[in-house]
């Protein structure tokens, strides 16, 4: 097929470019990470707003004259030169500019009476944007009228009443389909004493008026605010939802205040496009989990983690995770260990040995009550008859010192190998060879030969001897296509020393 | 991670690698087994799949090194990843089980691609010259879209993120991409 062979020809692309896009991804990655959650930068959008409603009146009740006249429009060349005049820089931040192919601002201002602007009263600010795509533009303004607190008051042209309103992040968002023969809409909305319109009419065969508003409401950026320790927030994004207007962005945000230590909450449920994901705090890390999390992404100082989770239908959200500090104490790694073999030694009178398999795998259980889990795997020899049985013994023990589980399993059996024998090594060898092929007729694509490397003799508590053959097997694809390779197998078998 | 500081070095793992010490798989897992499953999920959509070519990968490497020596490792395991997702997916697809993301990014390129007696043509040699010289000529930004979108396979929605920009702005480049590479073959006398 056509669109394979391109991408068969991408497979031979060379290792340089990889290479390159391995670093570019990585150093970008690492930016993402410094980024603060869109969360933490409203209260600096707050904080600029609130400064604005205050300082108008104020300023207003100093200068406003006593004539009416018209507005006056100032044409701003640029954000930087707006800016001097109107500090919304994380505004300006978000309205995603540097793709915009033309960009226009006009602030208009209410005029003295030689018909000049009075700059310290900004009535509207108007920015235009427009976006060439492939085969048509998409035409957006964004406009601030300053000192509105009802969206009733809206003046822009073309909004039709609907009664169709959308809450996002808090916000009421009232939005209207315009039909006039494109794709145009227009969203509006009260913030902090202003009101927001966003008119978006766009030539291609979609609404997509979501898209600048989320920008708005959204992506909008509080560099420099802190928010307290004891502090969960929780904003889950998700994407590709179809419905075809004002929700492609579905959220669910989670607040918990005064939270930290044991009254973090166990388990969250947050709604990923109208499915419950289940969510376990991991007290270990001091964040919350799921089997759903394919990756996730910490800032420097892991204060905030961005995780990945798949929805069923092969959607993706993302979560956005601020905690607390963590305060509580946990066992360490050598404790745990102690505890476990302490509450071994119950187990240990009526074997013949035993030895630890598996050492320390740590993992979160959804169980846990929040604490991971330190897992160790013993494996108990016992001689019954003629035959030697092994047992497996796992102890898990939390990291607030708990045991939290046990499990005794019997995985596997010796068999054949008789007592009196044992000294001698090649009695051994039939039984290796046999669990050689075993493993070796699992790879069904391949044939495989081997050679005998050694044997080795190696004594472990209890009286027994460990006979470790290591085999080189080589295995030939049966198929063309497929690379031949090589491995080590070691077969080992236990026996009873005379 | 906090626990990233504990991770061993691409070049200790590769020296693991040329002694035959088994570890180096073992060290090359815990370092890059959530990067290489991403890059497997994004084109085939099923974790036991993902972790089936995620072995796939750690044999594969096992057998390059010696005699490779990778300038980055983490760009070797990608490579050897992605070609043992594609080939899954080549293989699922016999077996109609089509996962979405490459079958959408397969889609993009269905636009400037679809005539099939034009590719017949090319010789398989040409076209991936043509392509690698495509790539190394796009700015770099662009580049990095393409190689996360069409050699990655990425959910649009990552590469905007990773570049803190929008979906649309993605669309957009994709679409100037496909502008330029459909250029680019017609430069080369090939009609599309």
């Amino acid at each position: 097929m056509t669109r394979e062979r391109f991408f068969d020809a991408l497979d031979a692309i060379d290792i340089d470019i990889v290479e390159d896009f391995v670093l570019t991804d990585n150093a970008l990655e690492k930016r993402s990470e410094h980024k603060k959650p869109k969360y933490l930068k409203w209260t600096a959008l707050a904080a600029c707003l609130v400064l604005v409603v205050c300082f108008v009146p104020f300023i207003k009740n100093i200068f406003t004259p006593s004539h009416v006249s018209s507005p006056v429009t100032v044409r701003y060349d640029s954000f930087e030169e707006l800016s001097v005049v109107l500090p919304y820089n994380n505004f300006y931040k978000a309205l995603d500019s540097e793709n915009a192919n033309t960009v226009s601002i006009g602030m208009s201002y209410a005029s003295d009476k030689d018909g000049n602007a009075i700059t310290t009263q900004p009535l509207q600010l108007k920015i235009r944007q427009t976006y060439e795509c492939e085969n048509y533009t998409d035409t957006v303004d964004f406009y601030i009228i300053f000192g509105k607190t009802d969206v009733n008051e809206s003046y822009i042209a073309g909004y039709e009443e609907q009664g169709l309103t959308k809450e996002i992040n808090g916000i009421t968002v009232h939005y209207s389909m315009i039909d006039d023969g494109a794709k145009h809409a227009q969203g509006k909305f009260i913030y902090e004493g202003n009101l927001y319109v966003v008119d978006v009419l766009s030539g291609g065969s979609e609404y997509v008026l979501d898209e600048y508003l989320y920008k708005v409401i959204y992506t909008t950026l509080y560099e420099d605010s802190d928010l307290e320790d004891s502090y969960i927030a929780l904003e889950l994004e998700d994407y590709n939802c179809p419905h075809p207007f004002l929700m492609r962005h579905h959220d669910d945000i989670k607040i918990m205040e005064n939270v930290s230590g044991d009254s973090v909450p166990r388990e969250i449920t947050v709604m990923l496009y109208g499915e419950e994901v289940l969510l376990h705090y991991d007290q270990n890390s001091n964040r919350y989990a799921s089997g759903r999390i394919l990756d996730h992404y910490e800032n420097d100082d892991a204060t905030v983690t961005t995780w990945v989770i798949r929805g069923t239908d092969n959607y993706m959200g993302f979560l956005n995770m601020l905690m607390p500090k963590d305060t509580s104490v946990k066992k360490t790694r050598d404790e745990c260990f102690l505890i476990a073999q302490n509450y071994l030694s119950r187990y240990t009178d009526d074997v013949d040995s035993y030895v630890l398999t598996k050492e320390d795998e740590v993992f979160l259980d959804k169980n846990s009550n929040g604490y991971s889990i330190h897992n160790y795997d013993f494996t108990f020899r016992r001689k019954i008859g003629d035959t030697f049985v092994e047992d497996e013994f796992i102890i898990s023990v939390e990291e607030n010192g708990d045991i939290f589980h046990i499990d005794g399993t019997n995985t596997g059996t010796l068999e054949g190998v008789v007592a009196d024998d044992i000294p001698n090594a090649d009695t051994a060898r039939p039984y290796a060879l046999q669990k050689l092929k075993a493993v070796c007729n699992d790879m069904w694509e391949y044939s495989y030969t081997f050679k005998e490397k050694n044997i080795r003799v190696e004594a472990i508590e209890g009286g027994i001897v460990a006979l470790t053959y290591t085999f080189d097997v080589t295995f030939t694809p049966r198929e063309e296509g497929k690379q031949e390779f090589g491995d080590l197998i070691r077969i080992v078998v236990y026996k009873k020393q005379q | 991670m906090k626990q990233e500081t504990m991770l061993m070095s691409d070049e200790a793992i590769v020296e693991l690698y040329f002694k035959r010490d088994e570890r180096a798989i073992s060290e090359t897992d815990r370092k890059y087994k959530s990067y290489l499953l991403t890059i497997a999920d994004n084109i085939l959509h099923n974790r036991l799949d993902s972790e089936e070519c995620l072995n796939d990968t750690y044999i594969g490497t096992w057998n390059a090194i010696p005699p490779e020596r990778p300038r980055i490792l983490q760009a070797f395991l990608a490579v050897i990843m992605r070609r043992c997702a594609i080939n899954r997916y080549k293989s699922d697809r016999r077996e109609k089980r089509i996962p979405s993301e490459l079958v959408d990014s397969l889609s993009e390129i269905g636009d400037f691609s679809s005539d099939e007696d034009m590719l017949t043509e090319l010789q398989a040699e040409d076209l991936r010259r043509l392509i690698n010289d495509f790539v190394r000529s796009l700015p770099k930004r662009r580049r990095y879209v393409f190689m996360s979108r069409y050699y990655f396979s990425r959910p649009i929605s990552e590469v905007a993120r990773l570049l803190a920009c929008s979906e649309s702005t993605v669309h957009k480049e994709i679409a100037k991409i496909k502008k330029e590479l459909k250029e680019k073959l017609e430069g080369e006398g090939y009609m599309v």
